[in-house]
């Protein structure tokens, strides 16, 4: 699936206490489960946003990026949003303009090619967004 | 000789991904649409798209969805399971995590009036042995989905056909996709990578690969479709497409299978559902890149009176056309194909009702 476009929407950007927060859709037509998760990137004004420092909020519970891999009983509903938090130093202001790229690589569970190997989809959504 | 087939008219929403996805409709004012645009009457969901919380699907939900049956006046099809193997990072589930993973799936179907759960390859033929007591405590068929790159001749579908004979049960079954049969690269597909700016030698190169595929017959083994996977990779690199090398690898030899119509024959008496799949309808009401026509002249002449779920993946690259519209495109050419082959399409929901809807209605 070409997926690129939809990950990132016009209201993805909202302002959090020291930093931002990008809402994400999963960059597939079912939902998964957050263990199909690999890797989440951020880049915020070309700057990428080291993977430690990102928190990843869905529902009531966060967790870091390289924790998803292990959540293989939550769900992440096609029409629900993962809130990537991003610290930063200097928040932008509300009304100010954020270019930010957004990269997900997902392991989709049900298309295996061989023994442990799995048909992935790579999404990269980049936006200038509003921050709200 | 077998009488013809009356093929029920059904759609997927899976045909309406993107505007789902984008939050343009929930799924209630999907299903009304659908149903108001006559799309109909055969409705078949995938339950991890459609059902937020799937398989665990709170009494409420199912209530809900049983009114919004009776108000449309649709028919629950089919409800696509999905059999998530490599759930876990560490392992692959066991075969017994696997058949407790579908378990509830299975049960949730029922629950919602669905009379049949398409199954995927991930599922074994002891699995599919070992899902029968569960296929029979809820009544509802389990049909595994021949997609491509899998075949109607792949081994591992003809292992399955085989212990379906040797079972002999009517509830285990198949569920033809169409894309296991494409004549040819969907042009819409072309012309999305072309206005991404890949190079015309690149395009070419696509096509070209896929011929020869075509030529070389539907892969019999996974070493040779790993090698036309291989060549894919190997050619987008050439041309600079290195990050999208695995997505172009993946369509042309995942999505656009190579069998010749003709060999759904063997299987068509096991088919308890199908997948009408397709890309595209031109501006002569035909689908350039599927044999629509050839298709519904087996499937009618073999007797199958089972429903077909328009299914358009155009919407993976294709942003710009109506879903709605296209999905009716392809109704269209189904009907006009059943009736060159003397024959029709059931659109009735009464009728449709009585051909496909859970035997007993929905009371357990």
């Amino acid at each position: 699936m070409a997926t690129d476009d939809t990950v990132l929407t016009e209201d993805s950007l909202t302002l959090r206490p020291g930093g931002l927060a990008v809402a994400l859709k999963v960059p597939w037509y079912r939902s998964l489960w957050l263990s199909s998760v690999s890797d989440i990137a951020v880049t915020v004004d070309g700057e990428r946003v080291p993977r430690d420092e990102l928190r990843v909020e869905l529902g009531d519970r966060t967790y870091h990026v390289g924790e998803l891999k292990d959540q293989w009983d939550t769900l992440w509903f096609i029409q629900d949003r993962l809130q990537v938090v991003v610290p930063r130093e200097r928040p932008p202001a509300e009304g100010q303009e954020v270019d930010v790229e957004v990269a997900v690589e997902l392991r989709l569970p049900y298309m295996q090619i061989a023994p442990m190997t799995y048909v992935t989809n790579h999404a990269t959504n980049r936006r200038t967004l509003t921050a709200r | 000789m077998t009488a013809p087939g009356t093929p029920v008219q059904g759609v997927t929403l899976y045909s309406f991904t993107r505007a789902f996805h984008g939050r343009r409709y929930t799924f209630e004012e999907l299903v009304r649409e659908v149903a108001r645009r006559g799309l109909g009457p055969g409705l078949e969901l995938v339950g991890f798209q459609s059902i937020k919380g799937f398989p665990d699907v709170d009494p409420g939900f199912v209530t809900r969805f049983r009114s919004l049956i009776d108000e449309t006046g649709l028919v629950p099809t089919c409800l696509s399971a999905n059999a998530d193997a490599g759930l876990r990072r560490d392992r692959m589930l066991t075969d017994d995590e696997l058949v407790d993973y579908m378990r509830p799936q299975i049960a949730v179907a029922r629950e919602l009036g669905f009379p049949v759960v398409r199954v995927q390859i991930s599922l074994t033929p002891d699995d599919m042995e070992r899902l029968l007591p569960v296929a029979e405590q809820y009544g509802v068929r389990l049909g595994l989905e021949i997609h491509s790159h899998q075949h109607p001749r792949h081994p591992r579908i003809q292992a399955l056909l085989e212990r379906y004979e040797k079972l002999g049960s009517p509830l285990l079954g198949f569920v033809p996709d169409w894309g296991a049969s494409l004549r040819a690269v969907p042009s819409t597909l072309l012309r999305k990578y072309r206005e991404a700016g890949y190079d015309e030698d690149l395009l070419t190169g696509l096509e070209e690969l896929w011929r020869e595929h075509h030529a070389e017959g539907p892969p019999m083994t996974e070493p040779q479709h790993g090698r036309w996977f291989g060549q894919v990779v190997e050619l987008a690199h050439r041309h600079g497409a290195g990050d999208r090398a695995i997505e172009m690898a993946v369509n042309i030899t995942g999505l656009f299978g190579h069998a010749p119509a003709s060999d759904w024959a063997d299987v068509l008496p096991w088919a308890v559902h199908t997948h009408g799949k397709f890309y595209e309808i031109d501006a002569d009401g035909d689908e350039p890149s599927v044999p629509v026509r050839e298709l519904i002249g087996l499937w009618v002449g073999s007797g199958y009176s089972g429903a077909i779920s328009s299914e358009w993946e155009g919407f993976h690259w294709n942003d710009w056309d109506d879903p709605f519209e296209v999905v009716a495109g392809e109704q269209a050419l189904i009907r006009a194909s059943a009736a060159a082959s003397g024959s029709r399409v059931i659109v009735d929901p009464a009728e449709a009702r009585r051909l496909v809807g859970l035997p007993g209605g929905r009371n357990i």
